[in-house]
């Protein structure tokens, strides 16, 4: 997460982290037929025989996930501000085709200063022209109408609000967006009985088939994005996520707009089941030192393990400000 | 690793004594045909409520596999002759689609074989992967491709064993 001191504003950071290699995302399709067959060789009486068993198939049953990313987690407006969009990445994670029903929120009570007010007559649309961003030949979502999605295809979603006159900078408001099966959500490891493509059942998966995501405006003439990425090097040579492994984390930091970010701080959690490699933080290519307070980084044991970097007053002039670290795969 | 070794030192010390029961077996005259048949079935665990009301994991037919789900693969050999049944080998393939779970192969007093291609069998200890750029490393469950029960002792007339292991859906 990043702080700015000045306004106490919060972002949050772009980009998955898998531990587990990403690209299986989905999983074997629906309806795959997986058949085994034994075989056995035996003596009997002095001679030897083969013989085969029946093949036993299991055909493969839908399991049914969303996942929803939310692109621009902060976005800087300005009071009075007019179709300012947040945008998602909606994708079907189960193994067959779905679809999905989007629904906005931003009446959100709690956590900001104010109500994005939800821009009419339509609120959503979906990217469908390929320019990033909201544009004129992007497609108006039908409220409630369910949108397909083929096992592991993805939809960008955008949502428009209006930003109210008459706030102060640094005042955030958060809008939500719900994507939900349009087939019916549950707890993980209901049964859809017949559901599924082609009639097999369908089950719900560990998202409890639907996605709820929120990202903030910020009264702001500067903001800051943050991308991370991450490269994994495994002890053999390779790059498995494997324990013993290593994950070199980079985070860029960019900001962009007129203005301060007045003492910007950086601060990252060290992700679960790994464990931090000492000496390896990095600010802008500068090895930092894991104490706290002698130079802008350090490494802090408690309340959880992580990362901070003082990152002072920046500026769009300051340019992007690239950290890196590593953590090993316990 | 280990546990398996554990589990095959084990099913050595039983073949002992079971070895000695089949050369001390009748053999009669060898039956013409198919003696030893196998059937193949496909398990889950399944959370049961029981009588009492408390939940129990038991063993089902697959129905609903979706990715990530494990199946117990169960091949029962069941022997219809009268005669027994001696030097039985077992063979199965992971099936596509599927990766073998580590420590889950199993069968009472039989010795297990691994082979990536069904065609050199060795302990799991033994395997080995070259991976595309020539480099060798021990083998992992996901590797294994095949197994190979071959069973210490024989099965009696009438009589069957079950072997079993499991894997998980990609």
């Amino acid at each position: 997460m990043l702080s700015n001191g000045m306004h106490g504003r919060l972002l949050a950071l772009v980009g998955m982290v898998c531990l587990t290699p990403c690209a299986m995302a989905v999983g074997t399709a629906v309806g795959t037929p997986i058949t085994n067959t034994a075989s056995v060789t035996y003596d009997v009486g002095g001679s030897t025989v083969t013989a085969t068993s029946n093949p036993t198939s299991v055909t493969v049953a839908q399991i049914l996930n969303v996942s929803a990313v939310v692109q621009t987690p902060s976005v800087p407006v300005a009071p009075g501000d007019a179709n300012r969009v947040i945008s998602y990445l909606v994708t079907n994670t189960g193994n067959g085709a779905d679809s999905v029903v989007l629904t906005p929120l931003s009446t959100i009570a709690t956590g900001d200063q104010f109500d994005p007010v939800l821009s009419t007559p339509t609120a959503i649309y979906l990217d469908s022209d390929g320019t990033p961003g909201f544009s004129p030949g992007d497609t108006a979502y039908v409220p409630g109408s369910p949108v397909p999605l083929a096992a592991d295809g993805a939809v960008t979603v955008l949502v428009l609000n209006n930003i109210p006159a008459g706030l102060n900078s640094g005042d955030t408001g958060i809008s939500q967006l719900t994507a939900a099966r349009s087939g019916g959500v549950g707890a993980p490891g209901t049964v859809f009985t017949g559901a599924g493509v082609g009639g097999v059942d369908a089950v719900v998966g560990l998202s409890g088939a639907q996605a709820v995501r929120t990202g903030t405006y910020i009264v702001s003439n500067i903001a800051l994005s943050a991308v991370k990425s991450q490269a994994v090097t495994d002890q053999f040579g390779g790059n498995r996520a494997i324990p013993g492994a290593t994950i070199t984390y980079t985070v860029v930091i960019t900001p962009t707009g007129t203005g301060t970010a007045g003492t910007a701080l950086f601060a990252d959690v060290i992700p679960a089941n790994t464990t931090y490699a000492s000496g390896s933080l990095r600010l802008n290519g500068v090895v930092q030192t894991d104490i706290t307070g002698d130079d802008a980084g350090g490494f802090e044991s408690t309340p959880a393990p992580r990362v901070v970097v003082g990152l002072g007053n920046l500026t769009q002039a300051s340019g992007p400000q690239t950290i890196q670290f590593s953590a090993t795969i316990n | 690793m280990r546990k398996h070794n554990t589990a095959r030192t084990l099913a050595y010390a039983v073949s002992l004594s079971l070895a000695a029961a089949a050369t001390n077996a009748a053999q009669p005259a060898p039956a013409a045909g198919a003696c030893v048949s196998l059937e193949t079935q496909a398990l889950q665990e399944q959370s049961v409520a029981g009588a009492d009301g408390a939940r129990k994991v038991t063993l089902m037919p697959a129905t609903k596999v979706v990715p990530g789900d494990q199946v117990v693969w169960q091949t029962t050999a069941r022997n219809s002759c009268a005669s027994a049944a001696a030097n039985v080998v077992i063979n199965q393939a992971v099936p596509e689609h599927m990766t073998l779970v580590a420590d889950s192969v199993a069968g009472a007093e039989t010795r297990v074989l691994y082979s990536l291609d069904g065609k050199s069998f060795v302990a799991l200890a033994d395997l080995v992967v070259t991976e595309a750029n020539g480099t060798k490393r021990a083998a992992r469950a996901e590797d294994v491709r095949h197994l190979r029960w071959m069973l210490n002792g024989s099965i009696g007339a009438n009589q069957s064993t079950s072997v079993r292991y499991s894997a998980r859906l990609r």
